[in-house]
């Protein structure tokens, strides 16, 4: 943890034996093994953005298929983006706790984000589909136009639409 | 097969005849594990060390066929081949498939094992787009016979499709045996 001089006998001791066992195999990896070795690269891969389901004709499996394939990634790419935001929050804890008034906007991120998450993913069962996904938007978005935003409760005479 | 055992009681005979001329002294055959059935040789009576013998051989069998080749593989491929480091991919190239992984063990299956996944995935959606052909057909077939039933205004309930062309070449043989054979 940085290159501060070693204060106590014991913490220069353990550093001592560690580097005794660590010193071969060190300079095996520095001398032997390095200067062999071809540099290969290897790449993320991208993929290319395919029409989305609301672009599809109703009888084109091509595109309902590719437009699915590319919801499940967009899926996980998501889910893994709310982990991320989750394991922010949750080291900001662990690092700042008892004063945890610091980590209050990352709180609030990942509250907003995984209810965005589960607006667009959330309740569509273990075969959710790119057609629920994309129902169940169309669903919200009816009820939005004639109750009002989804939050403020069902009007008792509902705007006919 | 207890037919067969039944055989042994027609060919038992006394062999221990002969053993009782060579015997020596008055005392059984058994002392010491040895029985004396010829001047030079004995055989000595072990317990089985069967376990152990099938235990140095699988113990050589998993070692030289796999611990060792494969670990001789792995230090290879770790030492002098090593870990492939990540990039941005160069402009207007396209990368091969097995460039998308780190390892090369991993590169190495998916180069020569496994199958490429964007042509397993152009065939998977020719495939389902020739289903949904198939589908198609079905459901018009389904619907035309439907209504077919319903009206009873079309003759094809009654029409087999067949073609001609194969009792026309059987006619023609048929023709061709009369007038060599006769009728």
């Amino acid at each position: 943890m940085g290159d501060n001089p070693l204060r106590s006998p014991i913490d220069r001791f353990t550093n001592a034996f560690v580097s005794f066992i660590e010193a071969p195999v060190i300079w095996f990896r520095e001398k032997v093994v390095e200067p062999n070795r071809p540099t290969t690269y290897w790449y993320h891969q991208k993929f290319r953005r395919v029409p989305t389901i609301d672009e599809c004709y109703t009888d084109d499996i091509v595109c309902y298929t590719e437009a699915n394939l590319q919801y499940k990634r967009d899926r996980m790419v998501e889910s893994e983006i709310v982990n991320i935001l989750r394991q922010r929050y949750e080291d900001c804890i662990l690092y700042e706790s008892p004063n945890i008034e610091k980590c209050r906007p990352l709180h609030e991120q990942y509250l907003k984000e995984s209810e965005n998450w589960f607006i667009k993913y959330g309740d569509l069962g273990a075969y959710g589909d790119v057609k629920a996904a994309f129902m169940k938007q169309k669903h919200r978005m009816v009820w939005e136009r004639r109750h009002g935003p989804v939050g403020t409760g069902m009007r008792e005479n509902a705007a006919q639409g | 097969m207890v037919a067969w055992s039944c055989l042994k009681t027609l060919f038992r005979t006394n062999n221990l005849q002969k053993y009782v001329v060579a015997q020596r002294g008055p005392q059984s055959p058994d002392i010491l594990g040895h029985r004396f059935m010829s001047e030079h040789r004995t055989m000595t009576i072990t317990p089985s060390r069967w376990q152990w013998h099938k235990f140095k051989d699988l113990l050589h069998y998993y070692l030289m066929v796999g611990l060792i080749p494969v670990g001789l593989i792995v230090f290879y491929a770790n030492v002098f081949i090593g870990p492939a480091q990540l990039a941005e991919i160069p402009e207007g190239y396209v990368p091969k498939h097995w460039e998308y992984h780190q390892h090369p063990i991993t590169r190495f299956f998916a180069r020569y094992v496994t199958r490429n996944p964007q042509q397993e995935y152009e065939k998977f959606l020719h495939f389902v787009y020739e289903e949904q052909e198939k589908k198609q057909l079905r459901i018009l077939e389904k619907e035309i016979k439907r209504k077919m039933a319903e009206r009873h205004d079309y003759q094809a309930y009654y029409y087999r499709p067949v073609t001609g062309k194969y009792s026309r070449v059987a006619k023609e043989s048929a023709d061709k045996i009369e007038e060599l054979t006769g009728n």
